[in-house]
């Protein structure tokens, strides 16, 4: 009866290990269905369109256009320093979300409702020069239109906060310059109104309280806290096991926090949002790489989309000698080449099949 | 031992089921004297049976369509002929009328009645059923927030009846809160269709979410406008008004006539003719109030798209928005009718 019992608490321990609850966001989404819609960002055109299902299941459906600026595509000849900083093409997964935030790795430089599309890329807002509505810059206004970010797309407030609240974790997001031109169309998209105007109207966009933000415990010693969401990114300090966090952005590979002190990015592998209980581990399995996740197990079949390296994974059916790995990444299950796929610090996720 | 026992148990079983039997077998015989059978006497059934003779129903007034059809088939589904009336004479000739605003002076001529009434006073001193459009536009611009896809500020086109109007003051309201951004205003008239066409012309696809169109006509002309113009994004118009035609609307192209704000008449009709039955057979029923509430067109496209042959939008969310409170005279006349059948 004993055994029984040790058993049987062994188990619940074990799936409490095993299965953390995924939440990438505290303020309420409006969304919740990852394949509601699907987002095309046009660097050619320099506008977003967001398409939802007609009757037909198609995505035909306009919801949205949006004017942007995406990364910059060239170096500028006039400035030996600047460097193209293109959005990476490619059908991406929404993650992360934060409602205003720093610029981790530049100084003065905010921006609001923040929509992660791949690492350190992300919709978000023109910038403003505090965490205060009252500073809006007007350089990033007048530039919409045209590409010249670091790879983030900016847009008008009130876009950035439809991307915010209705394209949840998972949404398809599909980067594409090969779209035909349609200067017309980019055209009609940027507001009649002037700076002035646009800052007054800006201000006064309603919104509901934001939500408390999370709380995570670091679980390594020596975690780093970086100025941006890749193991390249300059250490801003390194953090003991057990350093409290207040969480900023809640996503995977990398999560955004503050200790009180400085803003940067950890890995979400390196802390655990219940204290004492282990959300991860360091012999998991990860994606050495960025990869297509392919509809079948062979690379002419569909690239569904990418999974960005460090992506902890979550393995359905182990490689059968086709070089392939069956995996769910957010509510798709496709195959991965198995050589990307490695051991290191993992979150451990629950199979949810959609 | 444990063998004694049993078997000592199970021999006093017996023995006293055979006593039992022993018992019944000795009993007196008795002789029962054969007479002739009286004739039964008639147990009475459906109306005779609750009300002690055939009653009749009338209704007057000017019924919706939606609270018409629902009143027929209440009454029927209870057997009871259902009447509407041209006059009040013929009206006051049923053994009970069901009257939909009434003028006061013509009420005592009706001993027995259920009165439906925008009129709480008047609802409150005859016991009747209460219907209220309060909180309708702000029910409708609440829908217009809260409509899929939307976000604040939501951009829309607003058509109003006149400059006075309180949903053009709503309207503003709502936009010096920032929730919602004018996309243009047009007012009724003559030249509100080609208004709002040309209006339309000029935006973009994905430039709008909706259209607010204050009363049915209205709201009718832009789902008009919006089918000719075959945009092909996501505009929708949301009315304060929930009718027969906006429903047939949101059945036809749900994407268009994105939401309705009413009351339930087809819950009010099916309300109306059980209470008449309670009072007729002398029962007291709870009595409702009905409020407005949102019908999204989601919802009237998926109730439609798994529908029974014959079932109307009405009636489907009339059964989705709960069992309405029913006495025991209507739950017998019901079974018995459908017993009949």
């Amino acid at each position: 009866m004993k055994k029984r019992l040790i058993f049987l608490l062994t188990c619940i321990l074990l799936a409490a290990f095993l299965f953390p609850a995924t939440a990438f966001a505290r303020d309420e989404l409006k969304n919740t269905d990852p394949d509601k819609y699907y987002i095309v960002l046009d660097t050619k055109n320099q506008f977003i369109t967001v398409y939802e299902r007609d009757d037909m299941g198609e995505y035909t459906r306009i919801v949205r256009r949006m004017i942007c600026t995406t990364g910059r595509k060239e170096a500028d000849p006039l400035d030996p320093e600047s460097v193209a900083s293109p959005t990476p093409n490619g059908t991406w997964k929404i993650g992360a979300r934060e409602r205003f935030g720093k610029f981790a790795s530049f100084q003065g430089e905010y921006a609001r409702y923040w929509t992660q599309i791949v690492d350190g890329v992300y919709f978000h807002s023109i910038m403003f020069g505090k965490r205060d509505i009252g500073t809006l810059k007007s350089g990033a206004f007048s530039h919409l239109g045209q590409d010249g970010s670091h790879g983030c797309v900016r847009l008008y407030i009130e876009d950035a906060k439809w991307l915010y609240y209705h394209a949840c974790p998972g949404t398809n997001v599909k980067v594409t310059g090969s779209e035909p031109s349609q200067k017309e169309i980019a055209k009609a998209l940027k507001t009649e109104m002037s700076f002035k105007e646009y800052d007054a109207f800006q201000k006064n966009i309603y919104d509901t309280e934001p939500l408390p933000d999370r709380t995570a415990w670091v679980v390594m010693d020596r975690a780093p806290l970086r100025t941006g969401n890749g193991s390249n990114d300059k250490i801003i300090r390194k953090l003991d096991e057990g350093t409290k966090l207040t969480v900023l952005q809640e996503g995977d590979p990398w999560i955004k926090a503050t200790d009180g002190e400085k803003e940067g990015y950890i890995k979400r592998a390196y802390v655990t949002y219940e204290e004492g209980v282990p959300q991860s581990r360091p012999d998991g399995r990860i994606l050495g790489s960025t990869v297509y996740l392919y509809a079948e197990a062979n690379k002419k079949s569909t690239r569904l989309c990418k999974v960005p390296h460090d992506t902890s994974i979550v393995v359905l059916e182990e490689d059968d000698g086709s070089g392939f790995t069956k995996i769910q990444y957010f509510t798709s299950v496709g195959y991965v080449e198995t050589r990307a796929i490695r051991e290191g610090w993992a979150t451990v996720y629950e199979e949810v099949l959609p | 031992m444990r063998k004694v026992s049993f078997t000592l148990i199970f021999v006093l079983c017996a023995l006293l089921l055979l006593a039992g039997c022993t018992a019944e077998s000795t009993s007196t015989d008795v002789t029962v004297q054969e007479s002739e059978a009286p004739e039964p006497t008639p147990v009475p059934k459906g109306m005779q049976k609750v009300f002690g003779r055939d009653v009749t129903l009338a209704a007057l007034g000017e019924f919706p369509e939606g609270m018409k059809t629902a009143m027929l088939a209440e009454a029927e589904a209870c057997g009871i002929p259902l009447n509407f009336a041209d006059t009040a004479e013929e009206a006051a000739a049923a053994d009970l009328a069901i009257l939909l605003d009434p003028e006061e002076a013509m009420l005592p001529q009706f001993p027995q009645k259920v009165v439906i009434s925008a009129d709480a006073n008047l609802a409150a001193r005859t016991d009747g059923i209460f219907l209220t459009q309060e909180g309708t536009v702000e029910l409708a611009f609440d829908a217009l927030m809260n409509y899929s896809g939307h976000e604040a500020p939501v951009r829309v086109i607003g058509i109003f009846t006149d400059e006075n109007s309180p949903a053009f003051a709503q309207y503003n309201t709502m936009i010096a809160e920032g929730k919602l951004q004018s996309r243009g205003v047009i007012f009724a008239g003559e030249t509100c269709k080609e208004e709002l066409s040309a209006r339309l012309d000029e935006i973009v696809p994905g430039l709008l979410d909706s259209i607010y169109a204050e009363e049915e006509t209205l709201a009718l002309l832009a789902y008009d406008v919006l089918k000719e113009a075959q945009r092909g994004d996501a505009v929708e118009v949301i009315a304060p008004v929930l009718s027969d035609a906006i429903l047939a609307a949101m059945k036809e192209e749900h994407f268009l006539m994105g939401a309705g704000v009413g009351i339930d008449v087809h819950s009010v009709g099916i309300f109306a003719v059980r209470k008449a039955i309670s009072t007729l057979a002398g029962e007291s029923v709870e009595n409702l109030s009905f409020t407005p509430g949102t019908v999204f067109s989601d919802t009237v496209y998926s109730l439609m798209k798994d529908a029974a042959e014959g079932e109307t939008i009405a009636s489907l969310l009339s059964k989705q928005s709960g069992e309405l409170p029913f006495g025991d005279a209507v739950l017998y006349l019901r079974e018995y009718t459908e017993n009949q059948k």
